[in-house]
């Protein structure tokens, strides 16, 4: 019992333990309707509106979006919750307040992190346009469903592993 | 990184209707020993349950995202430094063990809410299945790989995390070997401050 007990301690456990707590609170939050529309909803706007200009700046005149829906004459994209990096935002801070280390350093972690994971959401709705754009249909169906989402993910810990490992870790 | 991934993702392929077929299995288990019967059945994309006994129930899921998860889950484990081959098979099988009871709850919890939806005698509480479908829709897909391989591979991976330097609580004496493990007498290494 006691081993138990003194193995519930562990920081390994104890981060663990942390990041299944974060990331069901944060999706609890996701669940409430006041949520998604206040804040996610805004933000995959925000995210639109961020994609669309640089498909402006990258050529695409025709281009024309409202809400979360960018389209030319071609071909549109509709950026839907799983598309707008909600999820690998929530795993990173996660992933990052429950690592012992100093809040200043969680703080600068989850903000350095953010800035990326928006970046490469950026990459892949661009690239994703372009092919659609294109008309290659299987190859925009297989970078969506198994290389971008992967890419954003796999990125996003690799970046916390990078922040993880310059830590001092603080044990209380 | 991208080069395993390609790699597993290569080997996977031809085995994902093997997989779902084993989901489909593990699902059945399941209903098995909650008391309720349901027969699961891979075809295509798509796996069907139907139920053994009256009213007739059929319907099918479509579990073909949460595939992306094990070659994902197997990559991360593999481009992890630090870790002995031995250690990373045994990481390995025990990743797909942990994701394949993830994915069985991922088709019970599309089946249950099927059932829901139908109004199916004996279907969970509905509450519940709902935030699990929302959560699985949501973060699921890539919650539990991440999980899986910070439990497995966090200790190792950040090894100071695990590895707190240890407090010596004995006076260690001039002449005794020094705890740092070096070898030299105390007094020449870290005790000659």
């Amino acid at each position: 019992m006691k081993d138990w007990k003194e193995s519930l301690k562990q920081p390994a456990v104890r981060f663990v333990a942390g990041f299944v707590v974060v990331v069901l609170l944060f999706n609890l939050l996701l669940a409430l309707t006041w949520v998604d529309d206040n804040l996610i909803h805004p933000y995959t706007q925000f995210i639109t509106s961020v994609s669309a200009n640089v498909l402006v700046l990258l050529g695409y005149d025709d281009l024309s979006w409202q809400g979360t829906v960018i389209r030319t004459g071609r071909f549109a994209v509709d950026i839907r919750r799983g598309c707008d990096g909600v999820v690998a935002t929530i795993l990173l801070i996660a992933a990052c307040l429950a690592f012992p280390a100093s809040w200043k350093q969680r703080l600068i972690g989850t903000s350095l992190g953010f800035v990326l994971i928006f970046a490469l959401n950026q990459v892949r709705i661009v690239v994703l346009f372009a092919l659609g754009d294109q008309g290659s249909m299987n190859l925009f169906e297989f970078v969506h469903t198994y290389v971008a989402q992967f890419a954003v993910i796999a990125l996003t810990m690799v970046f916390w592993v990078y922040w993880a490992g310059r830590q001092k870790p603080v044990y209380s | 990184m991208a080069l395993a991934y390609g790699l597993v993702w290569g080997a996977f392929y031809p085995l994902r209707s093997t997989y779902q077929s084993a989901l489909g299995a593990g699902a059945e288990t399941y209903y098995r020993l909650e008391g309720s019967g349901f027969r699961f059945w891979s075809g295509g994309d798509n796996v069907y349950f139907r139920s053994y006994y009256e009213p007739i129930f059929e319907a099918q899921i479509e579990p073909r995202a949460i595939y992306t998860n094990v070659p994902f889950l197997l990559t991360l484990v593999l481009v992890t430094p630090g870790l002995a081959l031995r250690r990373r098979l045994i990481y390995l099988a025990a990743a797909l063990a942990l994701l394949y009871l993830s994915h069985v709850f991922f088709m019970v919890t599309k089946a249950e809410i099927i059932l829901i939806a139908a109004e199916y005698p004996g279907a969970g509480n509905q509450a519940f299945w709902h935030f699990a479908d929302n959560f699985l829709e949501v973060s699921g897909k890539t919650f539990f790989p991440i999980l899986i391989w910070l439990a497995l591979c966090l200790p190792y991976m950040l090894g100071s995390v695990d590895t707190p330097s240890v407090a010596v609580d004995r006076k260690v004496g001039r002449n005794d070997p020094c705890p740092c493990g070096s070898g030299k007498k105390y007094k020449q290494c870290c005790g000659r401050a």
